[in-house]
């Protein structure tokens, strides 16, 4: 017994040293050290309770669409809409992704506003909403469909009608308990009561908003690569969108004690729990392991990147150049 | 010159003044007491009165007492003096002798009774001496009628004495007529104590020869003395001591090492009466009613208006008109010239004498005349003083001269005040005197002329044992030299200076302390003003000298404090030549010792004033060289002559140096070079007074010690290490600071290993934490510096060092260090390394192999403490791996890199795991299970022993010392959980949130494979765990990545659908891994949640499987999957006659047929509508059929 101990022991210390020697030789990254992994998995945990009740209480396609035409009228009356040309042309194009969401059910709507701040977003029921400053933004039809893939990602993802989605339960249920118990106050009571747990709920789960966007990105990716547009438009959008509007902070220091690690660790832990965006060269990180991941299918293909039809308002699906600079070849 | 004035004045002034004080003292020496009692008492004869009832009642007790003392010695015949039936007194004992002749050089006091009047040889009553008449049961005086006394001699002559006249305010009560001619007189008051020297008279004073017991009942409540304590009781015997004893019946026992009794009572202290007898140390301070009682006492009757009229008034009336006198010998006007002047002077002063000598022959003036003898005699003084001192009223010329009229008139006054012995007449004089030096200009001859005053008063104090008039000479000297000539000290303004002013000084210091020494010499300092007399001719002196001090040389007041320090040096040794320390009770406290004469007040203020001298003088390391220097010749004075208190000044010295040396550490920035090092500029001094510390705490005999030489050794060596720690933290850089205290600390501890100086021990612990906790700051929360080696420096030798000592005291011999203190020495010393070697190597190792490194030291340590049964290395086993696990959730899973297509994720993450199940089953491999076979998640039935539970109860097998704690292996649990955390996050950041749920399934299945192969319970519950999350990851992602498309356009599908039936697959057999509830081997091993968990697991299967399905499958053939699935799971269910996976299947078929009627059979179009039907009603009749078929199987399965 003891001769096994033993060389288990002998065992044991070759593998930590092994592996210690084996990293040191390897190609290192500096690599954050932090709870983030801790934070990360709690999330993950959060999100799959938050699922199952998100699960028992899905509205239909059908009303979350007519919500999303309720919000998308009063947005309507908010903004200008540009130009019908702009707003023909992303509608084109938006049509050209929709093709492989996970919920055909959902009816897709793309406005283009006159404004020139560069953003996007979506409302639930396939509102989609594109700035022309973001119009602007984009160089190619690939990375404008990325853009919007994003945004049907979030559609398609539910994370637009996750937002309403208890709030139209509490409705519901506090109008039928008025019907059966009669009385606006028990309504009132019950729909201030849900409004509280709302409230309290976005605040739990805002921890992982920030997963709901790296989901996007990769659904949106894959959306427009399955439409045959470039991978690399994805990835190339988002560097310029942190070239322009990243804040360019120098790197945090390499922490030079043990505290000041600790304490940095929960500072960014604490910090990023409220973020609603993580930071772009994060996501450009994930995008870029998104692609690594699916190099095998993208092997082989060809995929388009549009930069006349952009410059012309022309969608792919109506001409399609056959030049070589506007395909990109795996 | 200043000599041959000194010698001058030595032998024309002093010599015959002091004889004829000294012929005169002879002579009045016995009326001395009557005569303060008279003066002090003459007008508040009311209080008097009462004060005399109770003496003689106290008189009558002492003189029983005497009686008794006199028959126990053998001097009085058996039975005189003693009542009748009383029993014989014990003989003495053997070897005490009778009490010794009075001393030769001073005559017997004759009986007071005796001494005629010197008005006219005719006797009379001496007012406030009443006679004490004899009571009704007196028998006759005692010396006519009994034997004569052995040990007193027969009385000398005395010649006749005047009796002060002393008036009475109020008719003295009727007395008896026997009154009249009783030989006796009053005695002292009670209230006055008897002091030292004259305790021994009590023998010699048979007067008042009376009855005992005879007395009336006193009226007034006669105090009783106090309990005393223990330590003086065992002292030598005082008055009261023998009073007391007198009092019982029972014989004196000497103490043990105590001498006899008789010895004792020779001279109550067993001493030679005369110069050189001390009083005892023991004696207690004079009960006397102080000066602010005795005028309360005076103001409290009625007579308090005639005191303050005709005494009070009387003598600042003969104040007034001498100033008076003194101010018109000094102004010049031209009507009278200077010898009208000095004769108007002489005739003022002779008036006022003379009509005071007239007036005191009546007794109603008695009070007022003595104004008018002390204005009278301080008018002639003080005009002597102007023939040659006042330039208005300069008649003689010459100094010498003139100084010798003015001691004549000096001497001639105080000659007259010394005939009424009177201590406040004496005082008015030479308060007097001192006045006229005050007002007078400043000349030599003034300053001459306090020369005679002080002589006289010495040795007129001296020989007439007063106790006020010596101290109020002194601060009327220092007062006098203050407000004329303090200046003069420093700058002597005077051309042609016959004597100095530091001259007249220092004659003044000397004489005040020579008289202080001479009353020590002769034992007189236990009485109360006595013992002001050195404290304040110091304080005076220095006082005086310091108020006018030069600001212009800076040596000037550093060497006069030194010469100062070096003359109370000298005094200091002849006070401990006349007052040897043995003399005292060990337990008399200093201040007490310093006031009786002892050299302890000397010697401090040498050790003071030779320090601020140092401090003057020196700056830097002179100045600490100083310090020391004092420090260590007081120190090894005492260490030598074997006095605590010399050792205690000499700690208190280097306190002070150490406290200079904490000065410069603060203020002092520069820095020196020495030997190639770079240092404060301060270091050598520091160290020289560390090193000198350390000596003299090593010089100190070790345990066992007197207690004072372990206060002394902790007062030099704690002050050394508070040096030394502030010298190093200065010295060196903040990231060694815990290296280098934590190498003094380790010194220190070697010292307490070698000798037997505990005090280095605990010095070595606080030296030690303080390490410690800076260690901990300054690696764990401070960055390091920029130089490579500071990790090295600042940790790694701290690791080595306290690996050391932390072996060497577990495992070697304990040296002089004490047993108790060792293991928790020991443990601690090994924290420290321990946790200085995980820092290091944080600070060494790059983020991600920081948590190797650690596991590593973990490993080690591991083994070291299961090898060695070294618990504590044992529980930083558990720290390190806790710190491991917790190093490694922080950095290895979010490691970015790679090598040879592994990931640093795996490659840093596999080897923890593995280090984690190695020392959960080195711990198992320790600690035995209690019952062989059981696991550790399972407990026995019936449970553990309740003994065996407790914590730190030693396993069954493993009582050894140092073995595992049933505390230790009941937490060995714990480590069952890090290796599955470790890998399903592993997983997680490896596949992606949604990728890893195969890893996560098939982990679960090892766990429950395990867990109930092992019997480990802790595995199963974290199988159940990781299943129902496992669980909610598959029905909230569906198996779909965000990336993932769905239908054929995803590129991985078919990697989905095989994580998903891996799932499925692993769940069903975790399942099958736990016993069916009908195993009956299994009883007692199993908790209720594995039973339902085994249904669990098949639910949770069936559930995903449902669900992949519904996702993959189209949704018109869905209805005839999910039979399919149904159906096969009721097959499988009769095949391994598993019950869950039956039920399951029939849920889910009756979950299929309720969705044909609800749902196909609106939605589903064409051929697919009744295909679903069809197949589905077809798959229904089968089961039927087979549950008919197979009935009595299927009861028997029930």
């Amino acid at each position: 017994m003891k001769r096994v101990r033993t060389i288990g022991v002998l065992v044991l210390l070759a593998l930590l040293i092994g592996s210690a020697i084996v990293v040191t030789l390897g190609r290192s990254r500096p690599s954050p050290v932090g709870f983030q992994a801790v934070v990360e998995m709690a999330l993950d945990a959060q999100r799959d309770l938050d699922q199952v009740g998100k699960q028992a209480t899905r509205v239909s396609d059908a009303e979350e669409m007519r919500l999303g035409e309720k919000i998308a009228g009063r947005a309507g009356r908010w903004w200008p809409m540009a130009r019908q040309d702009q707003q023909d042309y992303v509608r084109e194009v938006g049509r050209s992704l929709v093709r492989h969401v996970r919920r055909p059910g959902i009816r897709y709507t793309f406005h283009v506003i006159d404004d020139g701040m560069v953003n996007a977003f979506a409302l639930p029921g396939g509102q989609i909403f594109i700035m022309r400053g973001m119009l602007r933004f984009v160089e190619t039809e690939a990375e404008l469909a990325a853009v919007l893939g994003h945004e049907i990602a979030h559609v398609d993802l539910r994370h637009c009608i996750d937002l309403f989605q208890y709030e139209l339960v509490v409705k519901k249920v506090a109008g039928a308990a008025g019907r059966v118990f009669g009385g606006d106050l028990t309504e009132f009571v019950i729909r201030a009561t849900g409004q509280v747990g709302v409230l309290v709920h976005r605040i739990i789960t805002m921890g992982y908003q920030k997963q709901l966007e790296f989901d996007a990105d990769e659904q949106g990716w894959s959306l427009a690569v399955a439409a045959g547009y470039d991978p690399e438009a994805a990835t190339a959008v988002f560097a310029r969108l942190d070239d322009q509007f990243g804040g360019h902070e120098a790197p945090p220091r390499q922490p030079r004690n043990p505290a000041a690690e600790i304490a940095g660790a929960i500072h960014t832990a604490a910090g990023s729990y409220f973020h609603s965006h993580p930071p772009t060269p994060e996501r450009l990180h994930r995008l870029r392991q998104v692609k690594e991941a699916n190099a095998a299918g993208l092997t082989g293909g060809q995929y388009y990147i549009g930069r006349w039809n952009l410059r012309y308002l022309t969608s792919r699906s109506r001409e399609e150049r056959r030049t070589v600079d506007e395909f990109r070849r795996y | 010159m200043l000599e041959v004035l000194l010698v001058f004045f030595l032998v024309v002034v002093v010599l015959p003044l002091w004889f004829i004080i000294h012929t005169l003292s002879r002579l009045s020496s016995l009326r001395r007491s009557l005569d303060e009692v008279g003066q002090s008492l003459g007008a508040q004869l009311a209080a008097v009165r009462r004060e005399l009832v109770m003496s003689r009642q106290r008189y009558r007790r002492l003189r029983q007492r005497t009686r008794r003392l006199a028959r126990r010695l053998g001097l009085l015949p058996e039975g005189e003096g003693r009542p009748a039936g009383a029993p014989p007194q014990p003989p003495p004992p053997p070897g005490s002798r009778p009490s010794r002749p009075p001393h030769p050089e001073r005559p017997a006091r004759p009986e007071r009774s005796a001494r005629p009047s010197r008005v006219g040889g005719r006797p009379r009553p001496v007012p406030g001496a009443l006679p004490i008449p004899p009571l009704p049961s007196e028998s006759p005086p005692a010396s006519p009628a009994g034997p004569p006394l052995p040990a007193v001699p027969p009385l000398p002559a005395v010649p006749p004495l005047p009796a002060v006249p002393i008036p009475s305010a109020s008719p003295a009560p009727p007395l008896p007529a026997a009154a009249e001619s009783s030989p006796l007189v009053a005695p002292e008051p009670p209230s006055t104590p008897a002091p030292a020297s004259l305790a021994p008279e009590i023998p010699e004073a048979p007067v008042a020869e009376g009855p005992i017991g005879a007395a009336p009942p006193s009226p007034i409540p006669v105090p009783q003395p106090p309990p005393r304590p223990w330590s003086a009781r065992r002292s030598r015997i005082d008055p009261e001591t023998m009073a007391a004893t007198l009092e019982s019946p029972v014989s004196i026992e000497p103490l043990p090492g105590e001498e006899g009794p008789a010895a004792a009572f020779g001279t109550l202290d067993g001493r030679p009466p005369g110069m050189g007898r001390r009083a005892s140390p023991t004696e207690p301070p004079p009960s006397g009613p102080s000066w602010l009682e005795q005028i309360k006492a005076s103001l409290s009757g009625e007579e308090w208006e005639a005191v303050v009229g005709g005494s009070w008034l009387n003598k600042l009336g003969a104040l007034i008109l001498v100033i008076g006198l003194a101010l018109f010998l000094n102004y010049s006007y031209g009507h009278m010239g200077p010898a009208g002047r000095v004769a108007t002077g002489y005739v003022v002063g002779l008036a006022l004498l003379g009509a005071g000598l007239w007036l005191e022959r009546q007794e109603r003036y008695q009070i007022f005349t003595l104004g008018l003898k002390g204005g009278g005699w301080a008018a002639l003084y003080y005009t002597s003083y102007a023939v040659h001192a006042l330039e208005a009223s300069r008649l003689i010329e010459s100094p010498a001269v003139g100084m010798l009229l003015l001691a004549g008139v000096a001497a001639a006054m105080i000659a007259h005040a010394l005939q009424y012995r009177s201590e406040p007449v004496a005082c008015l004089a030479y308060f007097i005197g001192y006045a006229t030096l005050i007002i007078s200009p400043r000349s030599d001859y003034s300053l001459l002329a306090s020369l005679p005053l002080l002589a006289s008063l010495l040795i007129v104090s001296y020989r007439r044992e007063w106790d006020q008039t010596p101290l109020l000479g002194l601060i009327l000297s220092y007062v006098c030299y203050a407000l004329g000539y303090g200046d003069v000290f420093w700058h002597p303004p005077l051309s042609d200076a016959l004597v100095s002013g530091k001259t007249i000084l220092v004659v003044h210091w000397l004489a005040f302390e020579a008289f202080d020494l001479l009353e020590v010499a002769r034992g007189r300092r236990t009485t109360g003003a006595a013992r002001a007399v050195f404290p304040v001719n110091a304080v005076g002196f220095i006082g005086v000298a310091l108020m006018h001090a030069p600001s212009g040389d800076p040596y000037a007041l550093p060497h006069f404090l030194a010469m100062t320090g070096a003359a109370y040096l000298v005094s200091t040794i002849i006070r401990a030549w006349l007052r040897p320390p043995a003399g005292f009770d060990p337990a008399t406290p200093t201040v007490e010792r310093a006031l009786a004469g002892g050299y302890e007040g000397a010697v401090s203020l040498t050790a003071v004033l030779m320090s601020v001298a140092l401090f003057l003088r020196f700056t830097g390391f002179r100045l600490v060289a100083g310090f020391l220097l004092l420090a260590e010749m007081l120190f090894v004075t005492g260490r030598q002559t074997r006095q605590a208190f010399l050792r205690l000044l000499g700690i208190l010295v280097y306190e002070v140096g150490a406290l200079y040396g904490f000065h410069l550490m603060v203020t002092v920035e520069a820095t020196r070079e020495l030997f190639g090092l770079t240092m404060k500029a301060w270091t050598p001094g520091l160290g020289l007074l560390i090193v000198v510390g350390y000596l003299d705490a090593l010089l100190l005999p070790g345990e066992p010690a007197e207690e004072f030489d372990g206060q002394s050794r902790a007062g030099f060596s704690v002050t050394a290490t508070l040096l030394a720690v502030v010298c190093l933290a200065t010295n060196l850089r903040g990231q060694v600071h815990g290296a280098a205290w934590l190498a003094l600390a380790l010194a220190l501890l070697e010292v307490a290993w070698r000798t037997t100086r505990p005090e280095f021990a605990w010095q070595a612990y606080g030296v030690g934490a303080l390490a410690a906790g800076t260690m901990l700051i300054q690696n764990l929360a401070r960055d390091a510096g920029p130089d490579a080696w500071e990790p090295w420096v600042g940790l790694a030798l701290p690791v080595l060092l306290t690996g050391f000592t932390a072996w060497r005291l577990r495992f070697r011999e304990n040296g002089n260090i004490p047993l108790t203190h060792l293991p928790p020495v020991s443990d601690l010393s090994a924290d420290i390394g321990v946790g200085a070697l995980l820092a290091l190597l944080w600070h060494l190792l790059p983020p991600g192999l920081v948590a190797i490194g650690w596991g590593i030291v973990a490993v080690v340590i591991g083994e070291i403490g299961y090898g060695w049964a070294w618990p504590r290395l044992r529980l930083h086993l558990q720290v390190a791996l806790a710190l491991t696990f917790g190093r490694a959730l922080m950095a290895n899973f979010t490691l970015l890199g790679e090598t040879a297509g592994l990931s640093h994720r795996v490659l840093t993450v596999v080897p923890l795991l593995a280090l984690f199940v190695y020392e959960w089953l080195r711990g198992e491999e320790e600690a035995p299970a209690p019952e062989a076979g059981a696991g550790d998640g399972d407990a026995p039935p019936g449970g553990w022993p309740a003994g065996e539970a407790a914590a730190g109860c030693s396993l069954p097998g493993a009582s050894l010392p140092g073995a595992m704690t049933s505390a230790e292996r009941d937490w060995q649990w714990w480590w069952l959980y890090p290796p599955t955390i470790m890998a399903a996050m592993l997983f997680r950041f490896e596949f992606g949130r949604v990728g890893m749920v195969t890893g996560w399934a098939l982990l679960t299945a090892g766990l429950v494979a395990v867990g109930r192969r092992a019997r480990l319970g802790h595995l199963r519950a974290q199988s159940y765990l990781l299943a129902v999350m496992t669980f909610l990851r598959c029905w909230g992602t569906d198996f779909l990545p965000p990336s993932a498309l769905p239908g054929e356009f995803d590129p991985n599908r078919g990697d989905r659908l095989l994580a998903g039936a891996a799932v499925v697959l692993a769940f069903f057999v975790a399942q099958f891994q736990l016993p069916r509830r009908e195993d009956p081997a299994l009883e007692g091993h199993l908790t209720p949640f594995d039973r339902q968990f085994r249904a669990a697991f098949c639910v949770l299967g069936a559930m995903i499987l449902t669900k992949l399905i519904y996702h993959e499958v189209s949704g018109h053939v869905l209805s005839i999957a999910w039979g399919c699935e149904a159906a096969l799971l009721l097959a499988a269910g009769f095949a391994l006659r598993d019950r869950p996976l039956r039920l399951s299947g029939m849920f889910l078929l009756f979950f299929c047929i309720l969705k044909l009627l609800v749902y196909d059979f609106r939605n589903l179009e064409g051929a697919w509508r009744y295909l679903s039907f069809c197949l589905v009603g077809a798959l229904v009749m089968g089961i039927s059929w087979a549950y008919s078929r197979f009935r009595d199987k299927l009861r028997e399965l029930f």
